[in-house]
């Protein structure tokens, strides 16, 4: 663009035009965190169950935290991949709506290793189910919302269910609630 | 009512950079450049002619080994926006 | 000049409603929003659990009053949005109001399916530990939502005390467990809220 005098309907044409391309470049977000939180979280639980069922040794605990270990540097790998140049409230809120639950998921974690006998299962995938159907209500996604709410409900199977069969249950529900919207949000996303 | 316009914002690629950074949280110089089709050296000198004004925020940083600057549009920005859109409107002779 | 414009293009009245939309979402962006749900749920969840708390001498059942916790922080969205002035809703506040209603929904459920696993006694201080894990979520992403540090620091307080009514519960020392409820609520809801509420912008277009 060249410093060229406009007349005042162009000015109302050029910030309209502005605008609209802005909004039209926000998307969706797209479901790489979901997928990133959802396979880690479901490949290490197997994981622990087939140790924990096969040796009985409940020092495979501790491999849980791969969970944070693999996901954080995960994400931080793929938003530094698409650094898109422009935020908008809506990546800001999701961002810290992640870092958050995350966070939270992580000291509750912690506790229940090191401190407390918590019924971790359970706490954990309430959260994540309330991260992601916040998640979902803002970008207002119908598939991420139900899932999101179906992971809160279906939670307390992991309070009820005793013994390593919960970790298997605890792995399913991840698989539905974060992994296969993950998907679905990827693919809608090129469709938008 | 003819309310002169703010000769600031009244200038295409200026106006151009305020209502994209109206419309998001903020912005990278790269983004800018794509959106209104400006040459960098242009875009730089009407960025800081903005943030001159205190229209506009900028933030210097480095991502790896090259620059980064990110724009954010300030309350100031946002009222002389709306001064200018309210001036428009009385030259386009709008009743609201 | 332009990149391809919009075939459909728009009149001038669309064009300055659209951006009419913009400048309020701008101003909006960087507004103090009122602390009015905190100070509503706030004081009300400090009458809920007291009461709880000195009810259940005469009754276990009286534990299921702590259900009106959930239930009330999930009405105390549409009670601010009629007390509040504003004529629409800036869409942080939704964004806001949404990320409470999930958690008292959350909250809620975790409530309904302890019920049937917890015996009555634990039900009060197991409610109180989720209860400040869920609302310490919350104040979190309000105060990241509207930019409002103090909240951040005091959510993440409320996530570390949720352990505590486990802590005073394994060395018997129950009877504190509601005092530090009470405690918790007036930091982070109630102080916080009149706080936001007196700094909001007064001036709201």
């Amino acid at each position: 663009m060249k410093e060229k005098q406009l007349n005042e309907k162009e000015s109302l044409e050029l910030i309209t035009q502005m605008i609209r391309n802005t909004r039209q470049r926000i998307e969706k977000g797209n479901g790489i965190p979901f997928l990133i939180w959802g396979y880690t979280t479901v490949l290490v639980s197997l994981l622990v169950w087939y140790l924990l069922s096969t040796t009985g040794n409940p020092n495979w605990n501790y491999l849980w935290f791969l969970i944070p270990v693999i996901g954080f540097p995960a994400m931080m790998w793929a938003i530094r991949k698409q650094e898109k140049g422009v935020k908008t409230y809506i990546d800001r809120v999701i961002g810290y709506v992640w870092i958050v639950v995350g966070i939270a998921g992580l000291v509750v974690s912690a506790s229940a290793i090191f401190l407390w006998n918590l019924p971790i299962l359970f706490i954990v995938i309430l959260m994540m189910g309330s991260g992601t159907a916040i998640t979902g209500l803002i970008i207002k996604f119908k598939p991420i919302i139900f899932s999101g709410f179906a992971g809160i409900l279906l939670s307390f199977v992991c309070l009820i269910v005793k013994g390593y069969a919960s970790i298997l249950l605890f792995a399913l529900i991840f698989l539905v609630m974060m992994v296969i919207p993950g998907h679905i949000l990827n693919v809608n996303k090129k469709h938008y | 009512m003819f309310k002169p316009l703010d000769p600031l914002l009244h200038s295409e690629l200026r106006l151009a950079i305020i209502s994209i950074l109206l419309s998001v949280e903020e912005a990278d110089f790269v983004y800018l450049k794509e959106q209104t089709k400006s040459t960098s050296g242009n875009l730089s000198v009407q960025i800081d002619k903005l943030s001159e004004a205190g229209y506009i925020e900028v933030k210097r940083g480095f991502v790896g080994k090259r620059t980064r600057t990110v724009c954010k549009i300030t309350r100031v920005g946002i009222k002389a926006f709306e001064e200018y859109v309210e001036s428009l409107k009385g030259y386009l002779n709008l009743n609201k | 000049m332009y990149k391809h414009m919009e075939s459909n293009t728009f009149t001038e009245k669309e064009s300055l409603a659209l951006i009419t939309e913009m400048i309020r979402s701008a101003k909006n962006r960087l507004e103090k929003n009122s602390g009015l749900p905190f100070i509503i749920s706030g004081y009300i969840t400090i009458v809920m659990i007291t009461a709880s708390w000195f009810l259940l001498n005469h009754h276990h059942y009286w534990n299921l009053l702590l259900f009106s916790i959930p239930v009330f922080g999930f009405l105390s969205i549409p009670l601010t949005n009629a007390l509040s002035a504003k004529e629409k809703a800036n869409h942080l506040d939704r964004i806001i109001n949404k990320t409470w209603l999930i958690l008292a929904f959350g909250l809620f459920v975790t409530m309904v399916g302890g019920l049937p696993v917890w015996a009555f006694p634990m039900i009060f201080y197991k409610t109180v530990s989720y209860f400040l894990l869920f609302i310490g979520i919350g104040v979190i992403i309000t105060g990241v939502v509207i930019r409002f540090r103090p909240f951040v620091f005091l959510g993440f307080l409320g996530i570390l005390a949720s352990l505590v009514p486990l802590w005073l519960n394994f060395f018997d020392k129950t009877h504190y467990i509601v005092w530090f409820a009470d405690i918790l609520v007036i930091l982070m809801m109630i102080i916080p809220g009149h706080i936001l509420h007196y700094k909001r912008n007064k001036s709201h277009v």
